[in-house]
């Protein structure tokens, strides 16, 4: 148990590393976890909202709003523990350093996990701000909610990161996961249309960990709420975090051991 | 009955063996590091040395063998382990964004280290580092970098301190300044184990070495030992192409090398060598007692280039 407790507390400051590290840049940290998401709002919600009608009762830009904090999700995750990491890993040799002290890698991992969900926690949180200022969020609640949802859907994301981290042999195969992996599951996540009246998409569509997220966001700004859908949404995002947190682990500890 | 730590020996190994696919990096090494002592593990570049390192605190995980830190086995209670070690790693790996300060912040957070403004303070000045608390570490000298690990591994006030290459690449001052420290950390009764190549500092620092070759351990003794062992007599260093010459005046029994462009004569006494300058008519460039490095040149010399 006091081991347990241990192991927190050393995660927490891997958590305090990288935050000491990323406010030194803050600006320049933060800008394009922000900007993203408002341009795809402007770009697709103003820009094409005029030419489609309505999505279940919903105006497009009402359709888009969750997904954008979803967007900050995604990336902020995986670019945090795909880039990010794995130069933290290979050119700063950080964890070097870090691994002579009682921090070992599972709390490096862990650390890496606390950071990114309380990263994407903010970010969704400040996305929901603007939407609730914009009047986007049919559900004025989900501004609360969607932290929350944040930080869990990043475990997932980031872990996607990690295992890419552990897998490419040079930092330029990043673009390749973000082409094959990422994009589709961004692209295809019911963020910029639906996707259960698509038979075959919307099937294959329940593998993806982002889409779970990306529908309880749905139902909290949207304000549809049943408990069997966030039942099912919830517990496969979960396992998903799970499992994919448990092989990131393996495979960095195979990286930063020899 | 591993949890109770072993207070006599701070490091113990038994035939540990690591290969990394093919290659065997250290083969059955064993070795022992008593409390309070300081252990030189010398040998060339490629010998082992960062491995057996890396294997003492779990960043390497041994193939074989059987290993204990202060009675803990690495590669299941790292932490224990190194909640009581400071290293200084071959390579610094110092946050190069940070300042002096903030850095040493987080790894006093990493080590738990009470008090740590003042701990920090204290190892600043103890490394004639003050001035620099906020400088970013990026603009730092070389041997400042160094300096400031040393404060990194220092900041626990750790049982065991490990030092990698302590020196390699640092300018004779730095370096006088650095073995000092650690001959006043060892004064206070801890524990050191040190790689190095520098046999100067071996023998400077050290009260055993072990010299590894190809992860063989191929001598073990204090540098005395060694040397009485190994290399016993004084060495007369002549230029080259005096050797021809030398050679009809040389007894059987002398040992005699080439190193680099000299010719060196090893004779049991100082008085050989003596008379052997009036017989041949060649003057030394040098006399000097036989050393550590004479007994490391002579154990893992041969293979030179194989090593690299
Ligand atoms: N991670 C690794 N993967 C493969 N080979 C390695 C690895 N680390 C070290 N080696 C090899 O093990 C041998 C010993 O290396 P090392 O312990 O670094 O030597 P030293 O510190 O004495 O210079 C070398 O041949 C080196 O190339
Ligand atoms: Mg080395």
């Amino acid at each position: 148990m006091s081991d347990l407790l241990g192991s927190v507390r050393l995660a927490w400051s891997v958590v305090v590393r990288n935050w000491v590290v990323y406010r030194k840049d803050f600006i320049a940290n933060i800008s394009p976890t922000l900007a993203d998401p408002a341009l795809m709002l402007t770009a697709l919600g103003m820009g094409l909202s005029p030419f489609i009608s309505s999505i279940h009762g919903l105006s497009y830009s009402q359709y888009l709003a969750p997904g954008m904090a979803a967007t900050t999700v995604l990336f902020t995750a995986f670019f945090e523990c795909s880039y990010g990491f794995y130069v933290r890993m290979t050119f700063e040799s950080v964890f070097k350093a870090m691994l002579t002290t009682p921090i070992g890698t599972g709390e490096v991992v862990l650390g890496e996990f606390i950071w990114v969900s309380i990263r994407a926690a903010l970010m969704a949180g400040g996305v929901g701000i603007v939407l609730e200022l914009l009047s986007l969020l049919p559900n004025p609640w989900a501004v609360f909610l969607f932290p929350l949802i944040g930080a869990m859907l990043a475990i997932p994301c980031g872990a996607i990161g990690l295992l890419a981290s552990s897998y490419v042999r040079n930092i330029n195969q990043f673009q390749t996961v973000y082409s094959f992996i990422i994009a589709p599951l961004y692209f295809i996540s019911g963020t910029f249309f639906p996707l259960n009246d698509r038979p075959v998409l919307g099937a294959l569509v329940q593998v993806s960990p982002f889409f779970h997220g990306v529908s309880l966001l749905q139902m909290a700004a949207w304000n549809q709420f049943s408990p069997e859908r966030i039942a099912y949404h919830l517990s496969v995002m979960l396992s998903y975090a799970l499992i994919l947190g448990l092989w990131s682990l393996a495979r960095i500890r195979k990286k930063l051991i020899n | 009955m591993i949890s109770k730590p072993n207070s006599t020996v701070a490091v113990d190994a038994r035939k540990v063996t690591k290969r990394f696919g093919e290659l065997v990096a250290l083969n059955e090494l064993s070795l022992a590091v008593d409390s309070g002592q300081c252990v030189g593990l010398l040998g060339p570049n490629g010998a082992g040395k960062s491995t057996f390192i890396g294997c003492l605190y779990g960043s390497v995980e041994r193939s074989e063998g059987d290993l204990r830190v202060f009675g803990f086995d690495p590669a299941r209670e790292a932490r224990r382990i190194k909640e009581r070690i400071g290293v200084v790693p071959q390579e610094n790996a110092l946050d190069e964004e940070l300042t002096v300060r903030e850095n040493m912040r987080l790894y006093a957070r990493f080590q738990g280290v009470k008090d740590p403004f003042r701990r920090i303070e204290e190892l600043l000045e103890h490394m004639s580092l003050s001035h620099k608390r906020h400088a970013q570490i990026r603009s730092l000298s070389g041997g400042m970098k160094r300096r400031l690990t040393f404060v990194r591994a220092l900041l626990s006030d750790p049982e065991l301190l490990i030092l990698d290459e302590p020196t390699t690449g640092l300018d004779p001052t730095v370096r006088h300044l650095l073995w000092d420290k650690v001959l006043s950390y060892r004064q206070v009764g801890k524990t050191v184990l040190v790689t190095t190549h520098y046999m100067h500092e071996a023998e400077l620092l050290c009260d055993r070495v072990i010299i590894l070759n190809h992860g063989v351990q191929v001598a073990v003794g204090s540098p005395k030992e060694l040397i009485e062992k190994e290399t016993p007599g004084f060495v007369g260093i002549f230029e080259a192409d005096q050797k021809s010459t030398l050679k009809i005046h040389l007894d059987s029994n002398w040992h005699c090398f080439m190193q680099g462009r000299q010719y060196c004569v090893r004779a049991p006494q100082i008085e050989h060598l003596i008379a052997l300058q009036a017989a041949s008519g060649v003057m030394a460039i040098q006399m000097r007692p036989a050393n550590l490095e004479d007994v490391y040149l002579k154990l893992t010399g041969e293979e030179l280039g194989e090593n690299e």
